[in-house]
């Protein structure tokens, strides 16, 4: 089992800010984290590298118990860039982690090279948050983990970094390792993964495999109340977007049936808008009730 | 020459006399030759001879070992200690630290005196100063080892634990993703710590003795220091033993006083309130110790150790006549407390009890 994570609940003072978390991944993939901020990311995070004590539950990395600094060689977390000592050298702490773990020296150059860091000769303290992203992601990867775990990789990025990152990171998936990723950043979730944990409140709200192939139509028409009482006498499931638009999954109903019906009752089609059913769009379903009737 | 002898003795007198003030003014010429030639063994040992040839030979007094426990200043121990580290000087033909004369020394043991004229002259001379290099790194250690080195130091590393960002965001969160024992971290930081001010400590020797050989000499490294024994009993130390001695001891200070910042930091999470927090513990622990100095397991209390010089030459031991106090007990002490204070550190990093701030979820 590379994660095993059963009913972990994790309080502050009276308040319990994860509560119950479940979670098994038995065979390498991609899974994103996502929530709005406050939703216990990060915490959950924390919780499996043993960097915040639990409260109750049990958490297992790659068969190993969480606390047992070991998983550390074949874990690995990349976390806020505080973590980094500003007067240090990317390659120093490239150096410190290769001297921790055992691995050879030469091991920093291909790793450097596959980011794109040339500057490992300077001091931290004088790196972008980019630059800062893309040494902690080198430094996550010189190990060759099993279990990748990410919070937030993408901050600070550009659009090159962005997707040089999430070419490593399928890279890394096709190799054979877990990822674990939590981020805001929905579109770029939306290209690494379908496999999401909604989170909120502490509690993972909903375990999504997306199925990206699967089409969604926002629909302008002439008449939407009337559109919406055919809809409704048909049982044909649909929500009306905040612009009054028709909004349905190809799942539930067909493009062309629903062209027939408006056509048969008069009302006139005056756009379509054809999307998939992504990260976001299940976010905004989830959070903010957009969408739903 | 004349004019000094009294003209109402006899001839017989006066021979003596003129033999007498002839003999004080050999006497004189060969300190003034030998001070001129630097030859301390036979100065020390003119003050060697007065001292036998007295009107109570020191080596009579102290095999009768009277005198021992009178307060009033010259005592035998004085007496005996002065005679006893100007013969050691002789042997080694070791420069003394002028002033060297007999009112130019006392021990803890002269509370007394004669009279009010003796007690200043005697408290003016016993101040000695010496530029060489030795010397001067005597008097620096004297200023350093004790709560004021303490403090320096303190104020020096102190943040080693709390800019590691313990309990916010930090590199310690690095360390901690990384396969190594939480333990082995806070025990790295301590003997990091710890070596960085060996190096601190050996920069401040190097200076001193540099500044010190520069403007005047080297000094002599097996320049006696007086230890204090029980029942009046006394041993010669050399310098370089005493310095090494107090080295040893002020790191077990500075360990100790890292392991309460540690265990503060821990607590705290920031590096004032830390800090703030253990020297306000140093300062009310050797303010409280001082009043239970008397109590059976004093010895057992580190803040009483914090006077190095005074702990190496058994001075504060002969003082409160407890010798229970001693060198080897406060590496003992130091090294418990601060194994104590280091668990009780490790334990609460262990259990991480306020690790991240809420507002970070």
């Amino acid at each position: 089992m590379i994660i095993h994570i059963e009913n972990l609940k994790k309080r502050y003072k009276k308040e319990w800010v994860l509560k119950g978390i479940n979670i098994n991944v038995d065979t390498p993939q991609i899974i994103a984290l996502v929530g709005p901020n406050g939703s216990g990311k990060t915490t959950l995070l924390n919780c499996m590298t043993n960097l915040l004590s639990i409260n109750e539950g049990k958490v297992q990395l790659v068969g190993k118990n969480h606390n047992d600094p070991s998983i550390f060689k074949e874990v690995s977390y990349h976390q806020d860039n505080r973590i980094l000592y500003g007067h240090l050298t990317g390659y120093d702490h490239l150096k410190f982690i290769c001297n921790v773990q055992k691995i050879p020296l030469k091991a920093i150059d291909p790793v450097c090279e596959r980011v794109g860091i040339n500057y490992l000769k300077k001091q931290v303290r004088y790196y972008s948050l980019g630059m800062k992203q893309h040494l902690l992601l080198a430094m996550a990867i010189i190990n060759q983990p099993k279990l990748l775990l990410l919070d937030e990789p993408l901050n600070g990025l550009d659009p090159t970094s962005a997707i040089t990152m999430r070419n490593i990171l399928l890279d890394l998936y096709a190799e054979g390792t877990t990822i674990l990723i939590s981020s805001h950043n929905l579109d770029e979730i939306d290209r690494l993964t379908n496999t999401i944990f909604f989170m909120k409140d502490g509690s993972i709200l909903e375990e999504s495999l997306l199925d990206l192939n699967n089409r969604h139509y926002e629909v302008l028409v002439s008449d939407w109340n009337k559109a919406k009482q055919i809809l409704n006498e048909k049982g044909i499931a649909f929500s009306v977007t905040n612009q009054n638009q028709i909004a349905f999954s190809e799942n539930d109903l067909n493009l062309q049936t629903f062209i027939h019906l408006m056509n048969d009752n008069e009302i006139i089609i005056e756009d379509i808008d054809k999307k998939k059913i992504g990260a976001e769009k299940r976010y905004q379903e989830l959070f903010e009730g957009i969408g739903s009737t | 020459m004349n004019n000094l002898i009294d003209s109402d003795k006899n001839d017989e007198e006066i021979i003596e006399e003129k033999l007498y003030l002839l003999d004080l003014i050999n006497e004189s010429e060969m300190k003034v030759n030998a001070l001129k030639e630097k030859d301390w063994k036979t100065l020390l040992d003119i003050d060697l001879k007065e001292e036998e040839n007295s009107m109570y030979p020191i080596e009579n007094e102290i095999k009768k070992r009277d005198g021992y426990y009178t307060s009033t200043w010259p005592n035998l121990f004085t007496r005996e200690t002065r005679y006893k580290m100007n013969k050691w000087m002789a042997e080694r033909n070791i420069q003394p630290v002028f002033r060297y004369d007999f009112i130019s020394w006392m021990t803890i043991y002269d509370i007394a005196f004669q009279d009010e004229i003796i007690e200043e002259i005697v408290k003016i001379r016993i101040v000695k100063y010496d530029s060489s290099g030795i010397s001067f790194l005597n008097h620096v250690s004297q200023y350093i080892f004790g709560i004021v080195g303490a403090i320096f130091f303190l104020f020096l590393f102190g943040d080693i634990v709390t800019k590691e960002g313990y309990g916010k965001y930090g590199p310690i969160h690095f360390l901690k993703t990384m396969p190594i024992h939480r333990g082995k971290i806070l025990i790295s930081k301590l003997i990091t710590i710890l070596l960085v001010s060996m190096i601190t400590l050996l920069i401040i020797t190097i200076f001193s003795l540099l500044l010190g050989t520069v403007f005047d000499r080297f000094g002599d490294l097996d320049y006696p220091v007086l230890i204090y024994g029980e029942n009046y009993t006394h041993q010669l130390i050399e310098m370089s033993s005493f310095l090494i001695q107090s080295v040893l001891l002020f790191l077990m200070v500075l360990l100790f006083c890292f392991s309460l910042l540690f265990l503060f930091s821990m607590l705290t999470k920031t590096i004032l309130p830390a800090l703030g927090l253990t020297i306000v513990t140093v300062y009310i622990g050797i303010t409280f110790s001082e009043n239970a100095i008397k109590s059976s397991f004093s010895s057992l209390n580190p803040f009483h150790y914090f006077t190095v010089p005074k702990i190496i030459t058994n001075e504060l031991a002969a003082s409160i006549n407890n010798f229970d106090f001693s060198f080897t007990r406060g590496l003992l002490v130091f090294f418990i407390s601060s194994l104590i204070l280091f668990s009780l550190t490790y334990l609460l990093d262990y259990f991480s009890i306020r690790h991240f701030k809420k507002n970070r979820l």
